[in-house]
């Protein structure tokens, strides 16, 4: 597996030309980017495959090859988006024809009569195609046809990367999204899923989560940026207002590298957990703060001054994800400077131990239970883990409907909560009931989670890249380690719609009361997972983080 | 609903302009295959589809067994796979394009809940059908995290690729 600088499909057929492979299997993308062929589908049972010969293609459509750049673009079949005259065109492929036909000649002059706009992404694209920057199998990033390309470039791809940088993303180690955000300069909010119109969403994407943003962009800057970076601001632009442009004062943030460069913990302090304990891989967050429950443990940990480097370097898996997992946890307060668990770290120690205690974490596993606990602190320290309304109950239905209103505060701050488990649930499209109340909310913890996501990448990236890090390290380490970082599967809604369920028919008159199971047609373990469900609370709740508001 | 690249797969079928092999021509052969556009097939043909995912977020229910299957059918084949999966946005997919994309995915939805709230059940199905081409980020992070833990040798299969000595530099 790999990730591309850009696209997909383009570093697909690079490496196919580099005969890494022998097919390249995609779309009509691959064909844009210079496959002769390309395998568009598998039929297993049948025991066949069937691919797609760009020659055949223009023969069929009477073009020439760079016809059918314009085809592919222009139709929207590819990377961009279709201009507004063909949006009403019955048939897109027709429609593109008929463009690409009548103009008679090609590339960027060709379409005067398409839309600006358009004509100014068409421009950007064909050049995209022409030079797509790609990562050669020897590791070189490269821009194809870089002799003939003008000095714009970035205009046309975006503002350049290091390229170790390029290579920890390619690895898998980083996501493309924060590195997005830096060389285009903007963070740009889409509305949600439930479509975001609260205001308490809003705020928390503009304003709650704008100082985590800017601490993840500063982490990259120093020492791992061009000063063009360090220099320059990216600015927050939201869905419902985007002519309000918020900076986001990266260049004048401080970030916590020195505090970060304090954790070298090799395998012999690691290795103090005690045996029995789960290991880093499973419950990276779990595992650190057992490991520094001992204060004696805890203070080994610190690196003060850097002496024999060779012998500091950190090397192997576990480490490089323990060590990423401690840098995140100091840097959300849950570790003090000397090492110890801060208050907010015996907090949520207590957490786990009561998961530990109540069988929580036997049933539904440490990697589900390590997430959801502490996905239930960062939410309590956002001030949204509550009862107060915050979605618009004649737009957003499902909220709960049965009993006084404690009954119902205390139905939706269970229902919230179990936005955070997991649902077993057959694999096969849901039914049963739905609430796009509960699904605002599932959004608001989706965002954050992108978010401590996003923190945690940068963590390893800066780490990996400030020289804490052996260069022997095998890719197949980085790839690990991307891997094991946590806040990587989403729960959906499905335990939050069984828990409001059954809540609210408990507050039902009971003559009138439902049986649940019957709505939820192809849920697995309804009572095992309602069971789940109050040892969450019991953790999260028994330590008394929340109280009802 | 359909999307782009797939209405151009379905009509070249039509036009007969794919050629069609038995899957052994592929065996000891090495494939790159195009993440975003495999992931793509998944969440919208009409066989995998999974119509509520936008009213229930996370992952699609039936993903990872879609996505183990279809690995140890390329095992089975003996075929070894490397998934590239998109990285940094083109240019050309600038924030007019981002913002229209999601105003038209937002309206839909708005218009399925709406249907819901009226009890219209199988309509509104079909209108959260309509916005599951748009993956949200965290199913490519899945993927990536569920490809790579597959015990076969996907990131070294490009022999020679001495991508390590590039970080050295």
């Amino acid at each position: 597996m790999q990730t591309a600088l850009y696209s997909a499909a383009a570093q697909a057929v690079s490496l196919d030309r580099e005969n890494f492979s022998d097919a390249v299997v995609g779309s009509i993308t691959c064909l844009l980017f210079g496959a002769a062929i390309v395998i568009v589908s598998f039929d297993w049972e049948n025991q066949t495959f069937a691919w797609l010969e760009k020659a055949k293609c223009l023969s069929k459509l009477g073009m020439t090859e760079d016809q059918f750049i314009d085809f592919s673009l222009i139709s929207g079949f590819t990377i961009l988006t279709p201009p507004a005259e063909l949006e009403n065109a019955p048939n897109y492929i027709q429609g593109a024809r008929e463009i690409v036909g009548r103009s008679g000649s090609v590339g960027f002059a060709a379409y005067e009569s398409l839309n600006k706009e358009f004509r100014e992404l068409f421009k950007k694209a064909r050049t995209a195609v022409k030079h797509p920057v790609v990562l050669t199998g020897n590791g070189e990033v490269k821009l194809i046809r870089n002799e003939m390309a003008s000095g714009d470039m970035h205009d046309v791809i975006g503002q350049r990367l290091p390229d170790e940088m390029y290579y920890c993303m390619s690895r898998g180690l980083v996501g493309p999204r924060v590195l997005n955000w830096r060389t285009r300069s903007e963070v740009f909010e889409i509305p949600p899923l439930d479509g975001g119109s609260s205001p308490a969403y809003q705020q928390l994407v503009t304003q709650k989560l704008a100082p985590l943003r800017t601490r993840t962009m500063a982490l990259t800057s120093l020492p791992m940026l061009h000063r063009y970076y360090q220099k320059k601001d990216v600015d927050l632009v939201s869905w419902y207002n985007e002519n309000n442009k918020q900076p986001l004062n990266v260049p004048d943030a401080s970030a916590p590298t020195e505090a970060a460069k304090r954790w070298c913990v090799k395998n012999s302090v690691l290795n103090k957990v005690s045996k029995g304990a789960s290991d880093t891989a499973d419950c990276s967050l779990l595992f650190a703060v057992s490991l520094l429950s001992d204060e004696a443990t805890a203070k080994q940990t610190v690196t003060e001054k850097k002496g024999d480097t060779a012998s500091q370097e950190l090397k192997e898996p576990r480490e490089l994800l323990a060590n990423t997992v401690l840098r995140f946890l100091e840097d959300r307060g849950y570790i003090n400077n000397d090492h110890t668990l801060s208050a907010w770290g015996k907090a949520l120690k207590a957490a786990f131990d009561h998961a530990k205690q109540s069988g929580y974490i036997a049933s539904a596993g440490a990697k589900e239970v390590e997430e959801a606990i502490f996905m239930a602190f960062e939410l309590h320290k956002l001030d949204i883990l509550t009862t107060s309304q915050m979605f618009p109950s004649d737009k957003y239905l499902g909220a709960p409907m049965r009993g006084s209103e404690t009954d119902k505060a205390y139905t939706l701050l269970l229902s919230r909560i179990a936005c955070l488990g997991t649902f077993h649930h057959k694999e096969i499209g849901f039914t049963g009931p739905l609430s796009r109340h509960l699904l605002g909310y599932h959004q608001m913890i989706s965002a954050v989670r992108g978010s401590l996501r996003d923190l945690v990448e940068v963590h390893a990236l800066s780490m990996f890249m400030s020289g804490a890090v052996s260069r022997e390290v095998e890719p197949i380490v980085y790839t690990s380690v991307g891997a094991n970082l946590p806040f990587v599967e989403e729960p959906d809604l499905g335990l939050s719609l069984v828990v409001k369920s059954y809540l609210d028919e408990a507050s039902n008159d009971p003559n009138k009361r439902s049986d649940i199971e019957r709505w939820f047609n192809h849920a697995y373990d309804i009572k095992g997972d309602l069971k789940k469900a109050w040892m969450m609370w019991g953790a999260v709740g028994g330590i008394e983080i929340l109280q009802l508001r | 609903m359909a999307t782009r690249a797939s209405a151009f797969r379905e009509w070249a079928n039509n036009e007969s302009l794919t050629t069609t092999g038995p899957i052994d021509q592929l065996k000891d052969k090495r494939v790159v295959i195009d993440a975003e556009d495999f992931l793509e097939t998944i969440l919208t043909s009409q066989s995998t589809r999974e119509p509520l995912l936008p009213a229930l977020g996370g992952l699609p229910f039936a993903l990872r067994k879609h996505v183990d299957a279809y690995l140890a059918n390329l095992e089975e084949a003996q075929i070894t796979p490397t998934f590239i999966f998109n990285g940094l946005d083109l240019a050309c997919k600038d924030r007019a394009t981002i913002s229209r994309d999601s105003r038209q995915a937002a309206r839909s939805l708005d218009e399925a809940w709406n249907l819901y709230s009226q009890s219209r059940a199988d309509e509104a199905v079909a209108e959260f059908g309509k916005s599951c081409n748009g993956a949200p980020c965290v199913i490519p992070c899945f993927l990536l995290t569920n490809v790579c833990q597959v015990p076969t040798e996907l990131t070294t299969s490009c022999a020679g690729c001495n991508l390590t000595s590039h970080a050295k530099e």
